[in-house]
This record gives C-alpha cells, structure tokens and sequence, in this order.
C-alpha cells in the first residue's frame, strides 16, 4: 500500500461531480521519473498527460492545460512541490484542482504537513507503473464515493 | 482505452536500459562530491544538490529493478536530513560514505 488519502472534506465538496479522470499534469524534475509517470499514465493507463520539469513550468502549463488533477513532486530545484502547489492555488480555475504529491519523503510528520497544505493524496516512490494509473483513478472517482 | 501494452513494455525496457547505464556514473558523481564537501570544500548549495541526488535515487531506484538501491539511499536520504548547516565532522562523514557504498554494493548485486 503506498497511497494515502486525505479522508475528509474534499470528499463531500467534489462528491457531484460525475466527470471521468482524463487529464493529469506531471510535475518532475527527475527526467527518468517523469519518463515512466507518463508511460504510466498514457500508455498504460490512457490518460492524457502534460509532463513539466519544474514548478515554474507548471504554472505556466497549467492554466492552458486545465488538468483534473495534478501529480507533484515534493523535492525539487528552485520551486518545491510545496510552493508550486501555493503558487497553482493563486491560478484562476485552479483553486481546488485536485493535488497528489509523489514523493519518497513520507515520514508520518512530512505526511500530515503535505495533507494539511490540501493535498489529496500522497503517491510514495518508487511508485508501481502498473498501478499508477488505476491508483490516481481510485482517488478520482473517491468523489463519488458514499 | 489503455494503451498498447507491448509498446509500452519496449519502452519501459528501454528507460529501465538507460538507467543502468547512467548508475553508475550518477554514484560516481556522488562520491566526488561528497569527497569535495567532506574534504574542506564545502558549500550548501552543491550539499543540497547531493542530497537531492540521493533522494533521487531513493525514488527511482525500484522504478527501474533496483530495489536494495531505493532502501540504501532511502536511509541515506534520512541520515542527510538534518545535516547541511556545515561540514561534517569525521564521524558524519565516515557514515555518508558508508551509506554511499550500500547504495553502491545495492546496485551491482
């Protein structure tokens, strides 16, 4: 098991929302990662992907890109994941955009503080490519659940 | 809707090809630079780019088959954590060489 979810709000505001997962935006600096997230999710899961290096390419992708839901790294140069995700909250259209954070930093402390910065979800590395897809879609169709 | 699984798996082959070629020259790099940071060069920016060099490959490691390569550097990664304020003493920096060679000895066994 290396996914964990925030139980609670987000659930009940999104819960209307019938829409099917079909964008996701990668954020990674690790070009090999970010390689196998988008094999991951394209080729084995069908989804359509925009692939950043870096925070400061995000938030200027994302906004064209409007995606349902945004894969973020946690450690990286420059902008982290954690001021990437502060920065895309200011862009309108994607105040409440669903955040997963990738990372290998999943320490019960480093956990919560990424859960309380309002992520949905953390995905810890190394990750399974197999599931990659179906785990992101679990957490999407979380929305409907109850 | 998925798509073509034999492609994908070529092309997951090919990356997870291109990673074992690029190891060991990506821990070679490493031990150069702790070398230097341990050895009176220290400066905190190339300390962080070693540190995130290591918890790269805490992250990659398994992704590509080398598993013993994301747990060695995933305890490397831990022992980093609160260092970086400075140079190491002898002790610190006998104990990151040593979490450089686990990750080493992860890779070609």
């Amino acid at each position: 098991m290396n996914v964990f979810l925030k139980p609670e709000a987000w659930l009940v505001r999104e819960r209307m929302n019938p829409e099917k997962l079909e964008k996701v935006l990668c954020v990674e600096d690790e070009e090999d990662i970010r390689k196998i997230e988008v094999i991951a999710l394209e080729g084995l899961g069908g989804l359509k992907v925009r692939a950043c290096s870096s925070g400061a390419e995000a938030i200027q992708e994302a906004p064209g890109f409007a995606p349902q839901i945004i894969l973020l790294d946690v450690m990286m140069p420059g902008m982290d994941g954690p001021t990437t995700l502060k920065s895309l909250r200011t862009i309108a259209g994607l105040e409440e955009t669903p955040v997963v954070f990738v990372t290998a930093k999943v320490q019960p402390d480093e956990m919560k503080y990424y859960l309380e910065l309002g992520a949905v979800a953390v995905i810890s590395k190394p990750f399974d490519p197999t599931t990659l897809a179906p785990q992101l879609r679990a957490i999407w169709d979380r929305r409907h659940a109850g | 809707m998925p798509g073509n699984s034999d492609e994908t798996r070529v092309r997951i082959a090919a990356l997870r090809k291109e990673y074992q070629e690029q190891l060991p020259g990506r821990l070679r790099e490493l031990e150069e630079t702790w070398k230097r940071l341990a050895g009176g060069g220290w400066s905190a920016e190339a300390f962080q780019d070693f540190h995130r060099g290591v918890h790269a490959l805490a992250g990659s490691g398994a992704l590509f088959g080398y598993p013993g390569v994301s747990t060695s550097a995933r305890a490397l990664d831990l022992q980093l954590m609160p260092l970086g304020s400075g140079p190491p003493d002898p002790e610190t920096a006998r104990r990151v060489a040593a979490g450089l060679a686990a990750i080493k000895e992860a890779a070609v066994s």
